[in-house]
């Protein structure tokens, strides 16, 4: 019993042992990160933060609830498409970028997802990240 | 004079080596890139200005002149019509240099000396020195270029295009290397197409009817780009080739790997899936292929349009997209 205590002590400790040294794998950092947020009643913010290699061209995808009309956004929105409004954002720079956008009525941020695509420097395969809230 | 003739042998002529040398400086060109661009190696360009071969092949002088971006005549030899006074050195200077390079020189180990050291010593020093030798050879001749070893050279072009429209060919050169290298990279055209434009920029000297070319140096990677157009009535497949010239100290050919056809249809060149959409993917995929510097080139305004539309359909008979809202 005792020696089965010592060698689960013994097991517990190499395991952290390995996971402190190991280094920091690729899949933890991703280069592309978002946030959606509100300042003022019908003003909406969504904030990317970019770290590298991030890409120099990403596209940003808000789907909007049926009943919400856009005022305006900056910068502009490349296209719209019913409810959905798309950004191409070509030759980003630093580590964040910003859009606002007014809308006619408070967003309901739970029921506008937004979408971030760009292409994997590594892989060349398309990703896409969600927002957080 | 400046043209000689061997009998049975090719046209020579005489250049001016220190003109040769004063140009390619004033131009910031390199021997290597001089000996790339002329087909020779490093050591027959330093001959030349050291005038040490004043005369060349006709050949060689017309792509020297080529090289530094001169006519002919300004790197020939001048004659003299003045006799040479005091603070002009004289014309026979090469010739005496090579004399003097060629004769024996001054011995200075006393050979009784020599006879002092005994075998013994002779051989540790043999010992000592022979993994010297042994590392400088196999890094002479094993470990030759090894940054040039890790170049590659490869052809992006998309399966299809339409036939009269710009179908951009990307070429991704890759590796690094110590010291800048010079390069020819060369693309043989296929029969009926037009140049549109390339990227970096090449004069029309280096467009040809049958092929493209970029000369210059080279460290990093690089993407070359060009745009080709066939006829409008091209129905068929283009195919490409072409290779990478790069002269070190000994001259290497790199075969152009990667895509080698494109087939003309009714989609567009970035419809990768010809569904008659630019997808995200898609237009991701292109953004990120070159910079802002080969947009116009790749005609990415019309592509992004494409992009913001709901599909597009080729009107052959009116040679236009229509893109749908």
């Amino acid at each position: 019993m005792r020696l089965n205590s010592k060698m689960v002590f013994l097991a517990v400790s190499l395991t952290f042992l390995v996971l402190f040294l190991s280094p920091p794998t690729a899949s933890c950092a991703e280069p592309v990160s978002a946030r959606l947020y509100q300042s003022g009643g019908t003003t909406t913010f969504i904030e990317l933060t970019l770290a590298p290699p991030a890409p120099p061209t990403l596209i940003v995808e808000i789907k909007l609830p049926s009943n919400v009309r856009v005022i305006k956004s900056v910068p502009e929105f490349s296209k719209q498409n019913s409810n959905t409004l798309k950004w191409l954002l070509k030759n980003v720079t630093g580590s964040s970028y910003k859009i606002q956008l007014v809308t006619g009525s408070k967003l309901d941020l739970d029921s506008s997802p937004v979408y971030i695509r760009y292409r994997d420097n590594n892989s060349g395969s398309i990703r896409e990240v969600q927002a957080d809230r | 004079m400046s043209d000689e003739m061997y009998p049975g042998g090719p046209v020579m002529i005489r250049i001016d080596g220190a003109k040769v040398r004063r140009i390619r400086e004033q131009k910031g060109f390199t021997q290597l890139y001089i000996a790339t661009a002329v087909e020779v190696t490093t050591d027959t360009v330093s001959r030349w200005e050291n005038k040490r071969y004043p005369s060349i092949k006709q050949e060689n002088g017309t792509r020297l002149a080529e090289a530094l971006e001169v006519s002919l005549e300004e790197i020939l030899e001048t004659p003299p019509e003045i006799a040479p006074d005091e603070s002009t050195p004289a014309r026979t200077e090469p010739e005496n240099q090579t004399i003097d390079s060629t004769s024996p020189p001054a011995t200075t180990a006393p050979g009784r000396r020599a006879s002092r050291i005994s075998i013994k010593t002779a051989l540790l020093l043999a010992l000592m020195v022979a993994p010297l030798f042994a590392v400088s050879f196999y890094f002479l001749f094993f470990q030759e270029n090894p940054p040039l070893s890790q170049i590659t050279v490869s052809r992006t072009v998309s399966p299809h295009f339409i036939a009269g429209q710009p179908l951009p060919v990307f070429i991704h050169f890759s590796g690094s290397a110590d010291q800048p290298i010079s390069f020819i990279l060369r693309e043989n055209l296929p029969p009926g197409t037009r140049v549109l434009s390339t990227a970096p920029e090449i004069s029309d000297k280096h467009k040809k009817n049958k092929s493209i070319q970029w000369l210059g140096t080279i460290s990093s990677p690089t993407l070359f780009l060009y745009t080709i157009a066939t006829p409008e009535t091209f129905n068929g497949t283009v195919l490409l080739n072409g290779m990478l010239k790069i002269n070190a100290s000994k001259p290497i050919e790199i075969d152009i790997s990667g895509d080698q056809s494109s087939t003309a249809g009714l989609h567009h060149w970035a419809d990768k899936d010809r569904d008659n959409r630019i997808s995200d993917e898609e237009i991701l995929t292109i953004y990120d292929l070159a910079d802002a510097s080969h947009y116009a080139a790749m005609e990415m305004d019309l592509l992004e349009e494409i992009w913001l539309g709901d599909g597009y359909l080729w009107q052959p008979d009116k040679q236009q997209f229509l893109i749908r809202e």
